[in-house]
This record gives C-alpha cells, sequence and structure tokens, in this order.
C-alpha cells in the first residue's frame, strides 16, 4: 500500500454517440489483420467494440457476464480470423460468437443457479433464432438510440447521466434534484421504457 | 401490472437490485412478482435490459480494450503452445518408455543420454501445474498458516489457504501474477473461476498477469470485493476501510453493503466500514509564485435584477436572496442603476443596499443613460449608499440603443466621468460594455475617462481554457482581454458579464452548457481570470430570471432559489480560498511547498490565505464536453508528485466534482530520501486544491 493517497478527478464521461466504419471498410480491415496486420485487428476491435458491447448488455442478464462473452468474442474472433470470409457480416460474425457464448453461459447458469429464483427468472427465455437475435443492437438500432437520447428533455439526459455516468444511487439522485426517491424511481421507469420504445419503433422518446 | 402500490413496489426493487442492494427478502419478493405476472417479469427484464445498454452507452468506448483483446488472445496461444508442448512431451515420453520396453537390453549409451534428456523436460514440464490455475508458489519471505505450520521460499501454499504474515511474503501464481502481502491476515483460495485472496486486514501489492478468458482474480475484503482485470494494483484494509490504488489497468470495485461498483483505471477508490463506496482521500503541492488568496476571492462578482421591478431579487429580497448571498460569500453584485418612481420605493431600495453594504458587499452599477447628468448620478449614490462602488457605462447599447453612434457614446463615458466627479466622488468608472465585442474598440481610447476596461466573455459552452472558436482566437479570454484592451489601454480589466447559460434547447443557436459541466468550469474559469490578472469577473447571473430560453438560464440558482450545481462550486470555492486555519503559523516564514513534478498539460497556481495556509489549485485545462454535438468528453487524469516541508503537519485536498460538491480529506504523505515528505495526486477535468496546515 502506498504511503501516499492517490486520488482520480476524472470526469464522468458519456459517450452519446458511436461512430462505425461502414461494412464494406470493416472488411478492408479484416483483409488486412488476415494478411497479418496487428494494427488493423486493433482498429477492428476498436470500431466494432461498442456495438457488440451494446448488443452483449441488451441479452445478458448482468454486465459482467456481457463483458466476459464480449472479451471471449473477441479473442475468439482473433483466433479464428481466417475463417471469417468478408461480405460485410465482421459484426454480425462477431455478435453470434459473443451469443454463442452468452447462451453456453446461461445454460450453464441454469442448471447451476440452484435456489436462486430471481436469477433464473431474470435470464429472458431464449426463443430469438440466431439471426433475429443477432439483429439486435444493429448499426439502426443504435443510431436511433442516439437520436432518441437527444431527443429527451435536458433533465431526463442530465439524470440518465447522473444514472450510467456517474453512477450515483437513486438517494444522491433524490437529493441532486430534489425530488423524492420514489419519485426518481419511477422518472428512471418511464425515460427507460420511453427510450426501449422509441428505439424498438423510431418514435420520439 | 395496472395495481399503481404494486407497480411502484416494483421498480423500487428493481432499481434496488440495479444498484446490488436487494437483500434476499427482495429478491424473492421480486420474483414472486414476476413468477405470478408475465407482463411484470417481461418488464423487469427490459427495464434491466435498459439499464445495461444505457451503462454501456454512457461508458463510451474502453480505450484499452483492443490492446487487451490482442494480449489474452497472444496468451491464449502461448497456453496453447504450453499445454500442446505438455502433450508433446508427454507423447515422447510415452514413446520413450515403450521403445525402452521393447528396446530394453540393447539400449546404446547415445539412447539413454537422449532418454535423460526427455526426462529432465518432462520433469521441468510437469513442475508446472498444468490444468491448475493456482499454483502460490512462496518466492521470499514466509507465513504462517492457520494450522500453524510455516512455509517460506520454495514452499507453496495450498489451494485454500488461511494465513498470517508477520514481516513480508512474496508468491507468484502460475499464470506469473505476483503478490506481495505486508503484516496481516489473509486467505486464498482456488476454484475454476479463478483466484481469490481474501484480506482480513493487511495490503497486498499485486501486479497482475491478464488473466485467461472465464477466470479472474478477486480480492475480497470485510467491506468491498475488487474484480482484477489485467493491472497493478495496491489493496489495503484498515481501521478506516479498504483503499484501492490502481497503477495501470482497470479494477471493479464493489460496496459490500452499498452494491455500488466503479471501475478505477489508473486511479484509487475506497469502501468505508460502512461498505459504502468513497473517494479516495488526495493529495499534493508546488513551488510556484504564490498570489494572497484574498485577490482571487475578491477578483468574483455576480449579477443580479435588484433594480428590475418584479424581479426575482425584487420580490424576493430578504427570504431569498440576501440569504443566499451571505451563504455564497460573494462579495461583489453587478446591477442596474435606476431611480425608483416614488419616495416610498426610494426608501425601500436604499435600505436594501444598506443591508448589503452593511454585509461586506458593495456594486458596481450599470448606467443606461447615454447622457448622465451631475444631479442624477448625486442621486444614485445617496440611493446606493457606501454599496456603489463603481458605474458603468450602458450595457449593450449596440444592441439596446442602435440609434447612439460611437461618437455619442464616447461624450456619454466623457459626461459620466465628469458627473460621477462632481455628484459621487470616490466611485469609480468601468467602460461600456457590447452585445458586439469587436466594436469595443471603435470608441476609441477611453482610458483618460474610465478607471476599468469593461468587457463581457461568454464562452459559449466552450472551456474556460478555449483557444477560441472564430478567427484571431475569437471567444477565449486572451482574446476578450486584447478587445478590452483597446478601449483604455493600461487599465484594469472588468468583464461585466461572465460565464455560461444552461439553456440546452430553446437557445436561439447560443449554445447551452449542462449544469454540472458549468459547475466543473466555473471555478476554473475564475482561476484563469486570476492567473490573466482580470481586476474582476461579474459571473451572470445569481438567480435565473423568471423566462424562457437563455434569459432565464443563467443563474447560479434557479427562479425558485433552489441551488445549481455552480452555486454549491462556486460557494465551496470561496470557502476553500477564504476560509481560516486555525491551525496555521501566521509567522511561518518558510515556504512548505518545495517541488512539484507533473505533466505540463496540468495547470497549476499556488495561493496563499492570510493566515500563512499555502493552497495550491491544480487542474487538467481540457473540455468536458462537446457542446456542437452534445457529446460528453473523457480527458482523463494526469499525475503530479508534490514534495514540501517536513514541518508541514497536514495537507488536506478539496476536491471538485460537476456536482458541485467539494470533498475535502485530509492525506497521509510519505517520506522521501532526501528529508522532504511527498504526495501524488491524479487529477482530471475537475479542481483540486492541496491546503498545507503546520505542526
Amino acid at each position: 500500500m502506498p504511503l501516499h493517497g492517490v486520488v482520480e478527478v476524472g470526469w464522468p464521461t458519456a459517450q452519446y454517440g458511436i461512430d462505425m466504419p461502414d461494412a464494406g471498410e470493416l472488411d478492408d480491415l479484416v483483409r488486412r489483420a488476415q494478411a497479418g496486420d496487428r494494427q488493423a485487428f486493433h482498429d477492428l476491435v476498436v470500431a466494432a467494440q461498442s456495438e457488440v458491447r451494446l448488443f452483449a448488455a441488451a441479452r445478458a442478464p448482468n454486465l459482467d457476464l456481457a463483458e466476459e462473452a464480449v472479451q471471449a468474442g473477441f479473442v475468439t474472433a482473433y483466433e479464428r480470423l481466417l475463417d471469417y470470409q468478408p461480405r460485410g457480416t465482421f459484426v454480425p460474425w462477431v455478435k453470434g460468437i459473443v451469443l454463442n457464448r452468452l447462451r453456453e453461459e446461461m445454460r450453464a447458469r441454469h442448471r447451476h443457479v440452484g435456489g436462486d429464483l430471481l436469477d433464473q427468472l431474470l435470464i429472458e427465455p431464449d426463443t430469438k433464432t440466431n439471426e433475429e437475435a443477432i439483429g439486435m443492437a444493429t448499426d439502426e438500432e443504435i443510431a436511433r438510440m442516439r437520436s432518441c437520447l437527444e431527443r429527451l428533455a435536458p433533465r431526463a439526459r442530465l439524470m440518465l447521466a447522473r444514472r450510467y455516468s456517474d453512477g450515483l444511487p437513486v438517494a444522491r439522485l433524490a437529493q441532486h434534484f430534489h425530488q423524492s426517491e420514489a419519485a426518481i424511481t419511477g422518472l428512471l421507469h418511464r425515460i427507460r421504457r420511453s427510450l426501449r420504445s422509441c428505439i424498438e419503433t423510431g418514435r420520439t422518446a | 401490472m395496472n395495481d399503481p402500490e404494486q407497480t411502484a413496489a416494483v421498480e423500487a426493487l428493481v432499481e434496488a437490485l440495479a444498484e446490488g442492494r436487494l437483500d434476499a427478502a427482495d429478491r424473492l419478493r421480486l420474483a414472486r412478482l414476476m413468477e405470478s405476472d408475465p407482463q411484470t417479469a417481461a418488464s423487469v427484464r427490459g427495464q434491466l435490459a435498459m439499464s445495461r445498454m444505457l451503462q454501456v452507452w454512457h461508458a463510451g468506448a474502453d480505450p484499452g480494450f483492443a490492446a487487451r483483446i490482442e494480449t489474452l488472445a497472444r496468451s491464449n496461444r502461448h497456453s496453447q503452445r504450453v499445454a500442446s508442448a505438455h502433450a508433446i512431451s508427454r507423447r515422447i515420453r510415452e514413446r520413450g518408455l515403450s521403445m525402452r520396453r521393447r528396446q530394453r537390453g540393447w539400449l546404446a549409451p547415445a539412447v539413454w543420454a537422449a532418454a535423460a534428456a526427455i526426462l529432465i523436460v518432462s520433469v521441468l514440464t510437469f513442475a508446472m501445474p498444468g490444468s491448475n490455475p493456482y499454483a502460490a508458489d512462496v518466492t521470499a519471505g514466509g507465513a504462517t498458516l492457520a494450522a500453524g505450520r510455516s512455509v517460506g521460499p520454495g514452499g507453496r501454499l495450498g489451494p485454500a489457504a488461511s494465513f498470517t504474515v508477520a514481516n513480508s511474503l512474496d508468491i507468484r501464481l502460475i499464470d506469473r501474477t505476483t503478490l506481495r502481502f505486508a503484516p496481516g491476515r489473509y486467505a486464498l483460495s482456488s476454484a475454476d473461476s479463478g483466484v481469490t485472496v481474501e484480506l482480513v486486514d493487511g495490503t497486498v501489492r499485486a501486479e497482475v498477469a491478464a488473466q485467461p478468458v472465464g477466470r479472474t482474480l478477486r480480492f475480497a475484503t470485510p467491506h468491498a470485493e475488487a474484480v482484477v482485470l489485467g493491472t497493478s494494483l495496491d489493496l489495503t484494509v484498515d481501521r478506516s476501510g479498504t483503499h484501492l490504488a490502481v497503477s495501470h489497468g482497470r479494477v471493479r470495485l464493489r460496496g459490500r453493503s452499498s452494491g455500488e461498483i466503479v471501475v478505477v483505471a489508473g486511479g484509487a477508490a475506497s469502501v468505508g466500514l460502512d461498505g459504502q463506496l468513497r473517494p479516495d482521500p488526495p493529495s499534493a503541492i508546488a513551488a510556484l509564485p504564490a498570489r494572497p488568496a484574498e485577490g482571487l476571492v475578491d477578483l468574483i462578482g455576480v449579477g443580479t435584477w435588484l433594480a428590475m421591478p418584479g424581479s426575482v431579487e425584487d420580490r424576493r429580497f430578504d427570504d431569498l436572496m440576501l440569504p443566499r448571498l451571505a451563504e455564497l460569500g460573494v462579495r461583489h453584485l453587478r446591477d442596474i442603476a435606476r431611480l425608483p418612481g416614488g419616495v416610498g420605493e426610494h426608501a425601500a431600495q436604499r435600505e436594501r443596499w444598506r443591508l448589503l453594504a452593511a454585509a461586506g458587499i458593495d456594486a458596481m452599477w450599470v448606467v443606461q443613460d447615454p447622457d448622465p447628468q451631475t444631479g442624477t448620478l448625486a442621486q444614485l449614490a445617496d440611493l446606493g449608499g457606501g454599496c456603489v462602488r463603481i458605474v458603468s457605462g450602458p450595457d449593450e447599447p449596440d444592441r439596446l440603443r442602435p440609434d447612439l453612434d460611437h461618437a455619442a457614446l464616447r461624450r456619454g463615458l466623457v459626461q459620466l466621468h465628469a458627473a460621477v466627479q462632481a455628484g459621487a466622488p470616490g466611485v469609480q468608472v468601468c467602460g461600456t460594455v457590447f452585445a458586439d465585442s469587436r466594436r469595443i474598440g471603435q470608441v476609441g481610447d477611453c482610458a483618460d475617462v474610465v478607471d476599468f476596461a469593461g468587457m463581457k466573455h461568454m464562452l459559449a459552452s466552450r472551456h474556460p481554457e478555449t483557444t477560441g472558436w472564430g478567427d484571431g482566437g475569437y471567444g477565449s479570454l486572451p482574446w476578450a482581454l486584447a478587445q478590452a484592451g483597446r478601449q483604455a489601454p493600461g487599465r484594469p480589466i472588468i468583464l461585466a458579464r461572465a460565464g455560461y447559460h444552461a439553456a440546452l434547447t430553446g437557445n436561439d443557436g447560443h449554445l447551452g452548457t449542462p449544469e454540472d459541466v458549468i459547475a466543473l468550469y466555473l471555478p476554473r474559469l475564475v482561476l484563469a481570470y486570476a492567473d490573466a490578472g482580470v481586476h474582476r469577473a461579474y459571473l451572470a447571473d445569481l438567480i435565473d430570471r423568471e423566462e424562457s430560453g437563455i434569459a432565464g438560464a443563467w443563474g447560479l440558482l434557479r427562479s425558485d432559489g433552489t441551488p445549481k450545481p455552480a452555486f454549491h462550486a462556486l460557494r465551496g470555492f470561496i470557502n476553500v480560498f477564504s476560509g481560516s486555519d486555525a491551525g496555521a503559523d501566521v509567522a511561518a516564514v518558510v515556504d512548505p511547498l518545495m517541488s512539484v513534478s507533473a505533466e505540463s498539460s496540468l495547470r497549476r497556481q499556488l495561493f496563499r490565505r492570510r493566515d500563512g495556509t499555502s493552497l495550491l489549485a491544480m487542474w487538467l485545462p481540457e473540455p468536458v464536453y462537446d457542446p456542437t454535438s452534445g457529446v460528453r468528453l473523457m480527458p482523463g487524469t494526469r499525475r503530479a508528485t508534490v514534495g514540501f516541508d517536513p514541518r508541514i503537519a497536514t495537507i488536506t485536498a478539496h476536491v471538485f466534482d460537476g456536482e458541485g460538491i467539494v470533498r475535502s480529506a485530509d492525506l497521509q504523505a510519505r517520506p522521501t530520501g532526501s528529508g522532504r515528505r511527498e504526495v501524488v495526486v491524479d487529477v482530471g477535468a475537475g479542481l483540486v486544491v492541496l491546503s498545507t496546515g503546520r505542526r
């Protein structure tokens, strides 16, 4: 342990935007990576990670598992890169790997979770086909998410930033926004519900 | 799920679950609610999924992720190669043994030599514990196991060992992770999912290798749990809680009771005895020329609208404006000079200004009359009592009085100067402030009739240290000061309106700034003004006007009187720089600050309070918000190491955040070989002020 104190006074980030190269550009990177260009693979991961992360976050029962699956998915992609045929489907290909990993893990958890009913219930019934599932968190949906977030009232956006960028619990949000915890809780639910609806349908949040 | 009470209950349970603070009974309750109603179950899953997506969205891209993937992939390949070598050596050994069985009795010496070599390879290979993810080889020091047995260098801790370290203990795990234990009580356990290190008390320093996929290295303390993502870290448990410092890499730290999780990357975090996450106590200081802290506080003023009939300030002077001003600690106001219509109103106004003067507050009044007379100035001086110290020429005449040409405006300033000389002696004059600052020089050199050059500095949502957003550095502070200098060369400069508005929408293209960003920027803005030698800056405004759009969004307070984060930030700033330190030795002459080593990108300013306390302000002069896209930015942190006189008893860190909260904590410092003491601080876009106290 250091004798000195160390403090990080960083600024919580809210990156309202994910800029992705198009599928053709990604395939160019894949070809270079397949030829042994390590920087190209690095650029591929940088380009695709946000979409894949959102995809995993939408499907995994918790963020730890999502992160684990995303990490494993990209490592597998690295190892099997030569198997990929550049047809403009790199991100869906990685998502497929991540999805398989998630399904394996969730099946294992179903077997081993034991007495915790909630954990079992939180794992969404896996009724989607691979194609349907991989279609989640697409480029288009991400663009919609950005647009839906931008359309939120400033106060709602600020509340989301406080909650998800700064990680403030409801109790702190209530102090900050001078509202009761119940009101903040209800508001967060309404914001998320309208965001989800906006993303799914393209309607205004 | 139409029952409002049940809806509210489910919502509360979901938020608690998301925060990781749902106890067993409530977990069961939520499970039952989901089980009994598929709609509720779908809603809960949907809410949690959206929560996770928002968390990921707000976290932004992980800059180290790609490098980590490559490391892991290479590490996997290495593991596969080791496993492959292992399998090959086993096959060779088996083949060798079968050969020996077949060829017994006639082996040539060369074959024996080859077999011996194979055997050596095999022994070396099998000395690595293959599939066991956990093999804690003691490399230095020693420990006493719970059973009383001692283990020292060359020994090995079992897969579930509890042990006590008297001096120190170094161990190495199979993946080359090294752990150094200071005196304390610990336990190690291994599972397929990885290794867990438990700290009852003590300190462990870890150099953690990238963890194979599916395995993690966890540290558990009575108050917290840290999951390592490949890093160097120090973790300590003491009487105040659990303290984590990460040199590089990332660690996920979770408070046991609050369930709050923070990912610490190149910084520090703590969990208190109550299991709640809290910021770690910081540190630092520098050998810089010190300026009076008093001057810094004196630089700050705020705009008010007390003279405007019906304004919030007018209606709520007693219950809002006066107490909030006292709370804020600002000593200077900028208001409009207006002679009331009736005798009664005159007396009431006069009493207000008298009260403000009695509270130690003075004012700069803006005289909108372009042709002020001596009698008017005398009446105004009477109205303002001892409160009015400065009068300025008309505000934004280029916008409000386009009929006035530059010659008329100059004549007005000359007349104002003369009227003040005759009717309000002792009051100083500030020049005219234009809406379009580029017009300021067109009035000509007014240095002979003004004491201060007037200017406004609205930052259009840019950070205080911006280099501008137009030709010639338009909008930047150096640009603004250069413009002001054209009005009255050589005169000190007053920024009559300065700061940010928070109207993110309905702003007619004048970019607004989120409230929390303003809270981070304002202290930096004041320091930038101090550094540039600005005489005074009147921040706009004290209270939001009751109007929509920009006009109603300049306040430190909302129009209902509630504080915005910027109010808290400015109050904390003034408090830190003007507060007294009872423990300080006023007679001390030794500069307590001996050195500072920091990246040049960090801004540093040193101040000295009258009580002898030194204050070092440090910040990263980077934007945290892109106004054109609305994207939040992550400037990261820079490290500073500060050496200081060993006679300094305490170093206190005051850390400003976007909520306007100033967290203060006393720091521990480490001694250095040269007899100094030293502290290290990682500084980001939020201001950090370190203050000293003597023994």
